[in-house]
């Protein structure tokens, strides 16, 4: 009886499992193995075993491209932060209705593909684009702007494309605040800037720490910004991933890459767990 | 002891245009542990945030050991609030919770810590710092929430219904030890309540809220036993309140004429009553007497006129004599409210009796024991020695009656 029992729970998982080996063991074992594994001569690949592709990453190069991808990832989550944080504050503080409207205002850019959200910044930042123009339009006499293909043309895209995620895993836990426990630190004698910092921040950390999440390991990846909004000056880890992949057909080297990329990621969000000392991050929506 | 501490002046509140408090004054003394009794939606809440500084009134002004502190941000003020569902900070340990206040004041580390465990020691809450509030029972967080305030030694401690989420064993053992604590730290309470035997059972003194305004400010027995409105006898006693017109008086009784039939009340020597001025009458439901009836009611006119007979014969035999009193008490055959009973039902050892009076006026009795000498559908009289009533005012408060 028993036995049948489980057997039976076994075979409703079965699904679960034969999905999570095939399309997510499976391919990242792939990768794995293939990045041991030689580039022939003219295109796809040998079986022969390699250190060869890992030491490429070590090339001042690539190393480069290496930091660059951090330094942009912890920029973005930074300004992310720093946004997302008060707007998701401010936003739980509303009225329910006006909450559902904000709500919706954020989801609508959800409706178009990013892609064509970010051509939309090209035009806003191009030297003579809508910037320009509404600068110009305000009094001010400018020269075109040399944003677009810049850094930080790079960094306002991928903040606006990661901001949203940001606002709804703060607000989500700003809106389960209990606000009685800001009176009462207000009544053991907290300034207002006191009683925020000392509970209202404390209490609204794990969802300020999930939004660090996921900004941080998409902006890890998100390659196709950087190439769009900084041209062909800013070369991410995402993008010399697709170039191998693509032109340089060198399917090897580029699991290579995925995998430094993949272990570099695991690695600061268990650091950064550490940290923060907690398992537990609030959902998005 | 006895000088004021705390002084509210013609306060004032709205919130969206409704008003919640209507002009609220109040003087409080030193050491004073004052109760503010209503039911929800009274205003206590309201003018006990108001004395916190966590709302602003609209008009009027609290003054605080002769200061006006009116507009005055609450971390400004000597003042501690118990907040109803405790408000502990969930990432702190109780020690954390507790020393907060001392933190904020920059009091050294040594001191904070002899002081947390000084203020754990008087909850009885020693060798609790490390817990958080998560692993606390209901009684012990509400133990810890009176430290965490008690001990920043505020002038004065805001309760607002700090027992209102315990059983009923564990409020009353909260209550003793309340009140110990009260008496021995000699701080100035000010208690919130809607439990009425709460208020009687702590307080020096109570003020009965009813729609924004007080009733009625005065010790537990003055509440109970003089009454000044007919909300307060209803609220605090329970009390059957009964309308009726004077008849005469007679020394310090005061024949009324009420639902058919004629009752008496204890006045003042000096009071004067015209004939056919409205009263109000406020009797206890354990003092309401009451006895067969008779026979099926008789014609109105007829009845009266016996009873003004019956009535006039009881005073010159001298009514109100000791020797009446109790349940053996004689029936006043012809005088006494004619009523049918309605309802019989027990609650916690006492018998409780509902009826009507022929106007459809609902009276409440109620005796120790199980055992009713009537049942439903009787015909009875009821009555009461005069003592036990008390005349009230008409509350101020519109749908006063309603409860």
């Amino acid at each position: 009886m028993r036995s049948k029992k489980r057997s039976r729970v076994w075979l409703a998982a079965l699904p679960l499992y034969l999905f999570t080996i095939l399309f997510v063991a499976g391919p990242l074992i792939y990768m794995v193995v293939l990045s041991f594994m030689s580039k022939s001569d003219s295109w796809g690949i040998e079986a022969v075993f390699t250190l060869r592709n890992y030491e490429r990453i070590g090339e001042p190069v690539y190393r480069e491209c290496f930091v660059q991808s951090l330094k942009l990832a912890f920029t973005t989550t930074f300004l992310t932060g720093l946004i997302g944080y008060p707007f998701g504050y401010f936003m739980a503080k509303l009225s329910p209705s006006k909450k559902r409207l904000l709500l919706l205002l954020i989801m609508i850019p959800f409706w178009t593909s990013s892609l064509i959200r970010l051509y939309g910044w090209m035009i806003i930042l191009q030297a003579k684009g809508v910037l320009y123009q509404t600068i110009r339009f305000l009094g001010f006499e400018i020269k075109p702007l040399k944003l677009l293909y810049s850094y930080p043309a790079v960094v306002v895209g991928m903040v606006y494309a990661l901001l949203p995620f940001m606002m709804l895993a703060v607000y989500s836990s700003v809106d389960k605040m209990d606000w009685n426990l800001v009176e009462a630190a207000r009544d053991l004698g907290a300034s207002a800037a006191k009683a925020f910092w000392t509970v209202t921040f404390r209490l609204t950390l794990p969802g300020l720490l999930s939004g660090v999440i996921l900004t941080f390991v998409p902006s890890m990846g998100l390659f196709f910004i950087a190439d769009i909004l900084g041209g062909n000056k800013i070369v991410l880890v995402g993008s010399l991933i697709q170039d191998q992949l693509t032109r340089g057909a060198d399917w090897p080297f580029a699991a290579a890459l995925s995998v430094v990329l993949m272990t570099i990621t695991t690695l600061l969000l268990i650091l950064y767990r550490r940290i923060a000392n907690t398992g537990e991050l609030e959902g998005i929506v | 002891m006895s000088e004021t501490i705390l002084e509210l002046k013609g306060i004032r509140k709205a919130f969206d245009g409704v008003s919640v408090l209507n002009g609220i004054d109040l003087s409080i003394d030193s050491g004073e542990f004052i109760t503010l009794l209503g039911s929800s939606g009274c205003g206590k809440t309201t003018t006990l945030r108001i004395v916190a500084g966590l709302e602003f009134p609209d008009e009027g002004s609290v003054i605080l050991e002769g200061q006006d502190v009116t507009g005055k941000s609450p971390d400004k003020r000597d003042v501690n609030t118990v907040f109803q569902n405790y408000a502990l900070f969930p990432h702190m340990t109780v020690a954390e919770n507790v020393a907060y206040g001392l933190k904020l004041r920059k009091v050294p580390k040594a001191e904070q810590k002899k002081r947390v465990a000084e203020a754990l020691e008087l909850v009885q809450l020693a060798g609790y710092e490390k817990r958080r509030p998560a692993q606390l029972s209901g009684g012990q967080k509400q133990r810890v929430a009176i430290a965490r305030a008690l001990v920043n030694n505020p002038r004065v401690l805001l309760l607002d219904e700090p027992l209102g989420a315990l059983d009923l064993q564990l409020r009353r053992q909260m209550q003793i030890e309340l009140k110990r604590l009260q008496k021995r730290l000699g701080i100035t309470f000010i208690y919130i309540t809607h439990d009425q035997e709460e208020a009687l059972n702590m307080s020096d003194r109570i003020a009965v809220m009813h729609g924004g305004v007080f009733e009625q400010i005065g010790t537990p027995d003055q509440i109970y036993d003089k009454p000044r409105t007919d909300y307060v006898a209803k609220f605090v006693g329970s009390a059957n309140v009964i309308c009726g017109t004077v008849l005469r008086k007679t020394g310090n009784s005061l024949a009324v004429a009420a639902e058919n039939g004629t009752v008496f009340v204890k006045v003042g020597n000096e009071a004067e009553y015209l004939a056919g001025q409205e009263v109000r009458m406020a009797v206890r439901s354990e003092k309401l007497q009451i006895c067969e009836a008779d026979s099926e009611p008789t014609s109105k006119s007829r009845r009266q006129e016996s009873r003004e007979q019956e009535a006039a014969k009881q005073e010159n035999e001298g009514r109100g004599d000791d020797s009446l009193k109790g349940f053996e008490q004689q029936c006043p055959k012809t005088t006494g409210i004619p009523c049918t009973v309605k309802e019989i039902s027990f609650a916690g050892g006492m018998l409780r009796m509902a009826m009507e009076t022929e106007s459809g006026e609902e009276l409440i009795a109620s005796r120790h024991g199980i055992r009713p000498d009537q049942k439903v559908g009787d015909h009875v009289l009821v009555f009461w020695d005069p003592e036990a009533a008390v005349l009230v005012e008409k509350s101020s408060v519109e749908g006063a009656n309603e409860k």
